[in-house]
């Protein structure tokens, strides 16, 4: 009796997991999928990038770090805005700009933080020490200096954030390929070779970097997304600067629909 | 009992199974492409500076001297490829009234570009002064990265120059620069008819710029240091016939006594706040050098070693509670660390060959030292938990260690077999070893904090 | 059979190698006067036999004193030298300060004080060899107080390895360089 009812049980699994591996591939023919070497990585951990094993203590030299606002901040690629210049007769282009943008300090692409300098030591006797330019600095979207000494804040901000985003972004656990695949290996090499990393940068063994790429058909970018911020700005940048510069990206012959959404991470 | 389950049993495989096919059909399996990056590039960031513009002659030439030592700096580092200049295809002129054209720099291959102007205010007045505005772009996003406008005294064009290229060295690398800051170090030369080699303490900027030399040579100098403020060099003289400890004030050029110590006085280093000074004494103890603080202030001295045989080089730690320091307790020269009361010593180093001269990184991370080892010198790292040790450089004689301000970067003097001796700088990677320019040889290198 | 024979043929290379590295017997020829070179603090000078510092230090002074300091480099030595990184005196250098000893003793009247100078080889670090200069100056000296000679006269002083009196850089060049000096005020 009660061996009836678990050998029912056992052959219902058996029934429903037959279809869920194969009606798929049954209904859906894809092309794509059958002749690559799908590797399933079902967990739905293995979608989340890891998450850090300790709080990292907090060093001082970690504290180079990001003008990024604390939320991860969508990045998107645009076309370029400035299509058309007008030919400024002025001496100079550049000054006019930082002009211009006083009243508007909130636009950060054209704003310039004023500096003015004080006499550096000197080794002479001349007596020049009240030298100092009494130019106040301006309004400024910059950051200040002092700023940068709250990154790591900003890191345990974004680990917080970057789950729920993730999740919202692919709806269903999807099937992940990786660098066993030669096409996508040979991606990876493509934007390592673009990548430039200061080798030996402090901190670097603690750091964590999540991008999610939404590709166009032609290679070309239609969103990048910083999921996972390695809470340094340059640190950042440099791997965006990789993959712009890799574009148009070599999406193989007929897999757009696999190549569409790339996850380019970076953690020791 | 036997009905429940016979009814149950086909209800529940149709109603999964018919759940699960809505699914399948309603969503298609989605795709994730996953690349996780491990080996980047190794070979510099190509970048593109072109050359600041101004109105005037006088204008566009400061700006390519200005652009020149911005260029000669960031190469330095071994980190950055810069572009040259014949190979840019958008003109100045076009720069100046169009802004970047991003294509053009992508087709030669630059990440980022540098942009500039310069302007001289109040040419024909006693003081000129300039303005100088750059912009750094991310040549991929045409982005700007960093802008930044310096206003000053036209005289110090090269701290300008400084200033800038620790901006870019920052946005790119995430690190504080080392570019605006000092090295002090001894001059070595022979003039006619000297029996002896003249040592004058001698200061230029970080890129060998600057040059200038602060005492005369009738008197032996050696080990300079900077105080954490950079306006004051400690440094040893046998001006008076004894080895002794001066204080040199660097903006009224006044020269004080730190104290008329019997015995050797030697190894001065300043504190991180710089109301202290670590030396080494042997007092009424002779033949026993021992470390001492001073408290500049209160004009105390305090005694944190007593062991009978060497004790000497102290080196702060960057928080100041802590003190490295070379003693040959062991039988022969190691590394020790101590509290700045002189408790708790803990032995640091243990390997093979013999250690000498321990400096303390600004960053806290490392301690750089001198290792002498099979006939051979070397410069090493290790941390102040004694845990790994790293050998930079091997050379017939190198010594005298001190950081960039960042500590990125290692200075030291390196004296060959010939006798050549000249300061010479390394990456903390082990990389990019090159020889500092300086008029004559050179030894004893110290470098300054960030001059702001 | 080959073997042996390339083996007792680099032998005797080495053999060569090492009697070719300059000796004492050298130095007197005068074979360095150069004056290219500014290695180490010293350029060259005419003869090794003379240190530059001693006739530097000779120059200006009174006759009297320059004579007194000649007769005792001739009668008992200025000098005493040390193994490396070491501040012990042995039976050889406990010889030679005796016989300076004897010589300062039966010229009390004329000796008004004692320098005496410790000097390293350049095989070590400034400051580390500031301090070894420092011990080897003061373990001669603690030896001559105790052959009786008044501590009160006796001065020292480190040169590290500031002064080499052998700019060379070879074993017999550190070993004429790590030495304790003294010298006759």
């Amino acid at each position: 009796m009660r061996r009836g009812l678990l050998l029912s049980l056992l052959l219902h699994c058996t029934l429903v997991l037959f279809f869920v591996f194969n009606v798929p591939h049954m209904i859906l023919p894809e092309p794509e999928v059958t002749y690559m070497n799908v590797k399933l990585v079902s967990s739905p951990d293995a979608a989340r990038s890891p998450k850090p094993k300790k709080p990292t203590p907090v060093k001082t030299q970690q504290s180079a770090a990001p003008k990024e606002a604390p939320k991860p901040k969508k990045k998107k690629v645009e076309a370029p805005k400035r299509d058309t210049k007008v030919v400024d007769t002025s001496k100079s282009k550049l000054k006019q700009q930082v002009k211009k943008e006083e009243p508007k300090p909130t636009k950060q692409e054209e704003s310039v933080k004023e500096e003015p300098i004080g006499r550096p030591p000197k080794l002479d006797k001349t007596p020049n020490k009240k030298n100092l330019m009494a130019e106040q600095g301006k309004p400024t979207s910059e950051p200040k200096e002092e700023d940068f000494l709250q990154a790591l804040d900003f890191i345990e901000d974004i680990q917080d954030k970057k789950s729920a985003m993730e999740v919202s972004d692919l709806e269903t656990e999807p099937t992940v390929f990786d660098e066993t695949q030669g096409e996508v290996a040979s991606l990876k090499r493509l934007i390592e070779k673009n990548w430039y990393r200061t080798p030996g940068v402090a901190g670097l063994d603690r750091m964590q970097v999540v991008v999610m790429i939404r590709v166009n058909r032609d290679g070309t970018i239609s969103s990048m997304d910083i999921v996972q911020s390695s809470g340094r700005t340059s640190f950042d940048n440099s791997i965006l600067r990789a993959v712009r510069k890799s574009v148009p990206l070599p999406i193989p012959e007929g897999k757009y629909e696999i190549f569409r959404t790339i996850q380019i991470s970076f953690n020791r | 009992m036997k009905y429940m389950k016979k009814l149950f049993t086909p209800a529940l495989t149709l109603s999964t199974f018919f759940m699960l096919s809505v699914l399948m059909f309603a969503q298609p399996a989605q795709a994730l492409v996953k690349i996780r990056l491990t080996d980047a590039n190794a070979d510099p960031m190509p970048i593109a500076l072109t050359n600041f513009s101004g109105a005037t002659s006088e204008e566009n030439d400061l700006g390519k001297r200005m652009v020149g030592l911005i260029s000669n700096n960031l190469k330095n580092t071994g980190l950055f490829n810069n572009i040259s200049e014949r190979a840019f295809l958008q003109s100045d002129d076009s720069l100046r009234l169009n802004g970047p054209i991003f294509k053009e720099w992508r087709l030669i291959n630059a990440d980022v570009l540098l942009v500039g102007t310069i302007e001289i205010i109040g040419p024909e007045t006693s003081q000129p002064k300039m303005r100088v505005v750059y912009r750094l772009y991310d040549v991929h996003d045409e982005k700007q990265l960093a802008a930044k406008a310096y206003t000053a005294s036209l005289e110090f064009w090269r701290h300008i120059g400084h200033r800038v290229s620790d901006d870019i060295y920052t946005t790119l690398t995430g690190e504080k620069g080392y570019f605006a800051s000092r090295i002090v170090y001894i001059g070595e030369d022979a003039p006619r008819g000297m029996k002896i080699v003249r040592k004058r303490l001698c200061v230029m900027d970080q890129d060998g710029g600057s040059q200038q030399c602060l005492t005369d040579g009738k008197a032996l100098v050696l080990t300079p240091r900077f105080s954490p403020n950079s306006q004051t060099i400690i440094y040893m003289s046998y001006a008076n016939g004894k080895p002794r400890l001066y204080l040199l004030d660097l903006p009224t050029g006044e020269q004080t006594i730190l104290g008329d110590f019997e015995g050797l006085n030697s190894s001065p280093q300043f504190s991180p706040d710089g109301e202290s000074v670590a030396m080494t004494l042997t007092m009424g103890h002779e033949g026993n050098p021992e470390v001492y603080t001073m408290d500049l202030k209160k004009r105390k001295l305090k005694r944190l070693t007593t062991y009978r045989g060497i004790d000497t080089s102290p080196s702060y730690s960057p928080d100041g509670k802590k003190i490295v320091f070379n003693s040959d307790r062991a039988g022969k020269p190691a590394l020790y660390i101590m509290d700045t009361d002189g408790n708790r010593v803990q032995r640091l180093t243990y390997g093979e060959g013999r250690y000498y001269a321990p400096t303390w990184s600004p960053r806290g991370d490392l301690i750089a030292f001198v290792k002498q080892l099979n006939g051979k010198f070397h410069i090493g790292v290790i941390d102040p938990e004694g845990t790994e040790e790293r050998l930079l450089t091997e050379g017939y004689l190198d010594e005298s260690p001190t950081w960039s301000p960042n500590g990125r970067v290692i200075v030291f003097t390196r004296q060959q077999r010939s006798g050549d001796t000249h300061v010479y700088s390394i990456d903390l990677t082990g990389y990019n070893l090159r020889r500092l320019p300086t008029p004559t040889q050179a030894s004893d290198p110290a470098w300054s904090p960030l001059i702001k | 059979m080959m073997k042996k024979a390339l083996l007792t043929v680099s032998s005797v290379a080495l053999l060569a190698a090492c009697s070719s590295v300059p000796g004492n017997g050298d130095l007197a020829q005068g074979t360095y006067v150069t004056g290219t070179t500014t290695s180490g603090s010293v350029l060259m000078p005419d003869t090794l036999s003379q240190d530059p510092f001693v006739s530097e230090m000779n120059d200006g002074a009174p006759s009297e004193l320059v004579d007194l300091r000649k007769d005792f480099i001739r009668r008992a030595g200025d000098r005493v030298h040390f193994g490396f990184d070491s501040a012990s005196l042995d039976a050889e250098a406990q010889e030679s300060l005796r016989d300076i000893a004897k010589f300062i003793k039966k010229n009390e009247g004329r000796v008004k004080s004692i320098t005496i100078e410790g000097h390293c080889d350049e095989r070590g670090t400034r400051e580390y060899n500031l301090a070894l200069g420092d011990r080897r100056a003061v373990s001669a000296k603690k030896y001559l107080v105790g052959l009786g000679i008044d501590a009160a006269k006796i001065n020292t002083i480190s040169y590290g390895k500031e002064r080499p009196v052998d700019p060379r850089h070879t074993d017999s060049a550190w070993q004429r360089n790590r030495r304790a000096v003294v010298v006759l005020n």
